[in-house]
């Protein structure tokens, strides 16, 4: 059954649980700069919490010439596997929504892959801002929408 | 599926995968130099071989290649002749790469007392000619590199070894190099590989060097991309629907 | 110089003898490439040049024909006259003129032309009458040195692709049948029965299927498919179309190595020859069967003659091995079924086809039926090609035809199998000769290269020139032979220049027993073989070597001492004059000596000596 890892930034605090789950899930320490989910902090209290979105016709799956980056057809996941990446970053590049990084030091792209059905960030996010819910119409026409929402720019807050 | 019995234990495998990927599914390390998941194998380094008995014969093959056929095929994946054979190769391999740390590794877990070369040219360390670069670059669409000359001439190259027309400068050569022996540096603003000299492309948010002007074209498909870094590419994103929570 | 009795005896006969009136006369002109490079083209121009100005009408029609290799290379360039039969030998240019007086006017034999056995004194006039001759079976030669190679009909006259037509109207499989029954064995070495693997390819399933023809002979020695190219390039095509009949293949090639352009051409031309008449293109005479051939020329590797990089290289791919789990016979050229015989395994089908399999078997052994083609090279009075029934003993080759070692010299070993093969030992030589009992003592067949070795020769140094070569022709792909071969020249090369290291031929031993079980292809499984062989038959030659820096065969420079037997010496000078420093002392008619102090031990006087009076020794500790 295919789900959907739904964003929903207004409910976001910018607390960065998720960034700590998803660092600690997959690489044993809270190191947000290792997280697949980036939180950005904007003046006047809006956060937007940033991962991938498992595009049905991935740019990044169709640029990987190994079979690193596949898109699982029944749980809708673009999985990687890190053993067939061969370091050409042509998905970093190919991504319009720069979410999918390179390790150099583990040698691999690295994005999410939903914690193979069982989100960490999900679970950590105290707010309802992330949520994990089946891929019916409603959850789908809100995900194309926070895909689509765009206007004029907005300052990040300084760090 | 088809029953097989490897280091004693039998297992069932999917016909036609090679005896070192169901080596892999129970757990057992074969090392490997010039075998990379996501390429087709080569089968030059030699390091990967096993015994087989099949049909009453025993014989050596290449794990790494050698598909799983037929039922009943016993694979041994160490023993004292496979040490013998492995060290062999360890030993050859370190002739190019004396100082390779992973090389280094390997004769000692095959017991290489580390003696003084028997060859009779310089301790320096070169390519140890395993092809994973000629096939990565060839996977990414680019084949700018082949081998050139043969036997112990034998080297990696572009074409005449001059710049090659083809190659996007994505690295991923050098980023696959199991001894990093592939060149490749970035310096103010310019990217040196094979030869080549790159531009690199300039985040207009973070103002940090991120890729070629080439590999970028090739990945978005587009001539003139957004010069944004991934990281920033992310904030941008953000950013906009940041703002759409503010006004929307 | 006087004659004995039996000398006057054939000297008379053969100056008697009246050859009888006949209505036509024809000359063939060997045109093999060593003739040629002895100059028998020019002899074949001159004999033309005669019988166009011949003034005084000639009785006789006269034709001149080039022809392919008579295998007797060593005695070329050699005319043959028919119908009489007459083998003339190193004839040139200037012997034409007599030949054409004598012979073809005067119907006399001009005897200093004729063969003279230089064991028994013996002149032949026909080549049946000589040993290198009578004691072969040519079967798969029986048309080189007759048949013209650039004339379709000259092939036909002879019976050439009557086995094509009658193939044609056997079943495919019966074909195939045959072959098997035949219990032909691949003649590039590997002995694979041909009708197994033809058997294989034609049960594979696929739309398309392909025969191909290996002439790329790279063996250093070796030149009988060469010779079987250049001299009779239909009984090869004509086995490939038979071939490509019975497994139901539409296309085919011959890879020809490049350094062969005569064969070349020659096959090119007996291509269109054969297309012109039917024998190849579509709706095979008359048939449904169609068969399109081509050559293909080598690009000058020597690892091009192994199976996969051949068809790499037809692919139009780096000429480099592959890694082969899957046969070609299912898997092979473009990844379809392919059937890869040696250019001397084709040929061999037309007899197989016409004669049937039964006859066959009549020659060789059980399990290696046949003759076998050898090149018979090295250190022996009759080097040439000589084609012998299987299983025959090693002594028949090298004596009864090679004629023994070059100046009678004790014999040490046979090198067979070229690069990749061995070295067999003076001391088996009643070894039958055929391919399981060659792999028995650690050498192989191979395409068939004899090299004949006398005590004169030092086997770490043949150990050494056989490395030397597979080094350079190593494609490098895999590990062990890029690098082990290249370790084992290095110790090769410490061994023979005094610059051993202990434990040297214990590393040698170590790396030619991983080479074999490691190595990707054939030519680096088997690239250890001389290695291998040597140490094997002569390790007490290597152990001198690495530790009393002795070299008893005389070659390695600088590893050995040279003095003169004054008992041997008959003070013939003949060293004297030669010595390149003149260390050598003594009068004429005087036992000599050498100067050690002088000598640079460079071996001259060795080769010079007649007498058998120059000793090789050790050094002694103080030389240096």
């Amino acid at each position: 059954m295919e789900k959907v890892l739904l964003i929903s930034p207004e409910k976001c605090i910018g607390c960065g649980s998720c960034e700590s789950a998803c660092s600690f899930a997959n690489e044993g320490e809270f190191r947000p700069s290792l997280s697949r989910i980036q939180v950005f902090r904007f003046k006047m209290g809006i956060n937007v919490p940033m991962t991938c979105l498992q595009c049905e016709d991935a740019p990044c799956a169709s640029v990987c010439k190994t079979g690193a980056l596949v898109r699982d057809d029944d749980t809708g996941v673009v999985n990687i596997d890190s053993e067939k990446c061969i370091g050409c970053r042509m998905c970093v590049m190919a991504c319009p929504f720069g979410n999918i990084s390179y390790s150099s030091e583990k040698k691999t792209s690295i994005k999410c892959d939903q914690c193979a059905g069982d989100p960490q960030c999900v679970e950590f996010c105290p707010t309802g801002a992330l949520s994990y819910i089946p891929a019916e119409k409603d959850s789908l026409d809100k995900k194309k929408a926070f895909a689509a929402r765009f206007a004029t720019i907005v300052e990040e807050v300084e760090k | 599926m088809i029953e097989i019995v490897i280091d004693g234990q039998k297992c069932y495998v999917e016909k036609g995968i090679t005896i070192l990927e169901a080596a892999k599914t129970m757990g057992i390390r074969i090392p490997t130099k010039c075998y990379h998941p996501g390429l087709s194998p080569s089968g030059s380094c030699r390091l990967c071989s096993v015994e087989i008995k099949e049909m009453g014969r025993h014989r050596i093959v290449m794990s790494c290649m050698f598909p799983i056929e037929n039922p009943g095929l016993e694979v041994i994946t160490f023993n004292e002749r496979i040490k013998k054979l492995r060290s062999f190769i360890v030993e050859m391999l370190l002739l190019r790469s004396p100082d390779d740390p992973s090389l280094k590794a390997l004769a000692r877990e095959y017991g290489i007392e580390d003696q003084p070369s028997h060859n009779s040219y310089t301790r320096e360390n070169k390519c140890i000619l395993c092809g994973l670069c000629i096939s990565a670059c060839e996977a990414s669409g680019s084949a700018a590199l082949s081998f050139i000359n043969r036997g112990h001439e034998r080297e990696v190259a572009t074409p005449f070894d001059e710049p090659s027309l083809t190659c996007t400068g994505c690295g991923a050569c050098a980023e696959i190099c199991p001894v990093n022996f592939i060149e490749m540096e970035d310096k103010d603003g310019v990217r040196f590989i094979w030869g080549k000299i790159f531009a690199l492309a300039k985040c207009r948010i973070c103002g940090k060097y991120f890729a070629t002007f080439e590999q970028l074209a090739a990945a978005t498909g587009n001539d003139e991309p957004e010069l944004l870094c991934m990281r920033c590419k992310q904030l941008e994103e953000a950013r906009i629907i940041g703002h759409g929570i503010t006004t929307g | 110089m006087t004659l004995n009795e039996k000398d006057y005896l054939n000297l008379d006969r053969k100056d008697i003898i009246q050859l009888p009136m006949v209505e036509e006369v024809t000359i063939r002109v060997c045109c093999g490439t060593g003739c040629l490079a002895n100059g028998s083209e020019l002899v074949l121009r001159e004999f033309h040049r005669l019988i166009q100005k011949a003034e005084d009408p000639l009785k006789v029609t006269v034709m001149a024909d080039s022809t392919g290799c008579h295998g007797f290379c060593e005695h070329g360039p050699i005319v043959t006259i028919h119908p009489y039969n007459i083998f003339y030998q190193k004839v040139h240019k200037k012997d034409v003129e007599e030949i054409f007086e004598k012979t073809i006017r005067e119907r006399k034999l001009v005897r200093r032309l004729l063969y003279t056995d230089p064991n028994t004194k013996e002149i032949s006039m026909t080549s049946e009458e000589i040993p290198f001759y009578s004691k072969q079976t040519r079967k798969v030669l029986s048309l080189s040195g007759k048949v013209d190679p650039e004339s379709i009909d000259s092939y036909i006259s002879f019976g050439g692709y009557s086995a094509l037509a009658k193939a044609l109207f056997m079943d495919k499989k019966e074909v195939i049948e045959e072959v098997a029954r035949s219990g032909l064995r691949g003649r590039g070495g590997g002995g694979f029965p041909t009708g197994e693997k033809w058997r294989s390819c034609s049960e594979a399933e696929d739309t398309e299927r392909y025969v191909i023809a290996n002439g790329d002979e790279g063996d250093p020695g070796a030149f009988m498919d060469r010779s079987l190219m250049e001299g009779d390039p239909h009984s090869i095509i004509e086995g490939m179309i038979i071939g490509g009949y019975a497994i139901g293949a539409s296309r085919g090639f011959i890879y020809v190595r490049a350094e062969y352009p005569l064969a070349v051409k020659h096959l090119d031309h007996a291509i269109k020859e054969a297309q012109a008449r039917g024998f190849l293109g579509k709706n095979i005479l008359g048939g449904n069967f169609s068969f399109e051939l081509e050559t293909y020329r080598g690009g000058g590797a020597f690892v091009c003659g192994e199976s996969t990089a051949l068809m790499a290289s037809i692919e139009g791919k780096i000429g480099e091995p592959r890694v082969k789990y899957i046969r070609s016979t299912r898997k092979g050229l473009w990844g379809k079924p392919t059937v890869l015989n040696n250019v001397e395994t084709w040929a061999n089908i037309p007899h197989i086809i016409l004669q049937g399999a039964t006859p066959f078997r009549m020659s060789g052994t059980e399990q290696s039926p046949g003759t076998k083609i050898f090149s018979l090279v090295g250190k022996i009075k009759n080097s040439g090609l000589v084609e012998v029934p299987m299983g025959i003993p090693l002594r028949e080759i090298i004596y009864g035809i090679g004629g023994g070692t070059l100046s009678n010299r004790p014999f040490k070993a046979v090198q067979t199998g070229g690069p990749s093969g061995g070295c067999i030992p003076g001391t088996m030589l009643d070894l039958k000769v055929d391919f399981d009992s060659l792999t028995e003592v650690g050498s192989m067949m191979g395409s068939g290269g004899l090299i004949v070795m006398d005590d004169r020769t030092c086997m770490v140094d043949i150990a050494r020139y056989f490395v030397d070569f597979l080094v350079e022709e190593s494609c490098g792909k895999c590990t062990p032979c890029r690098e082990g071969l290249m370790e084992m020249q290095n110790i090769l090369h410490r061994l023979t220049t005094s610059r051993a290291a202990k434990g040297d031929v214990k590393k040698l031993r170590e790396i030619s027993e991983c080479l074999p079980h490691t190595a990707l292809c054939g030519l680096g499984k088997t690239a250890a073989n001389p290695v291998i062989s040597t140490l094997r038959y002569f390790p007490e030659e290597y152990m001198e070597h690495e530790e009393d820096n002795f070299c008893r065969a005389g070659v390695c420079t600088g590893m050995f001492s040279l003095t003169i037997n004054p008992s041997r010496c008959v003070g013939c000078h003949a060293c004297f004059r030669e010595c390149p420093e003149a260390a050598i002392k003594g009068n004429p008619g005087q036992p000599h000596e050498i100067s050690n102090n002088e000598c640079i031990l460079c071996g001259t006087c060795l080769k010079t000596c007649k007498f058998d009076a120059i000793v090789i020794g050790r050094r002694r500790q103080d030389d240096d």
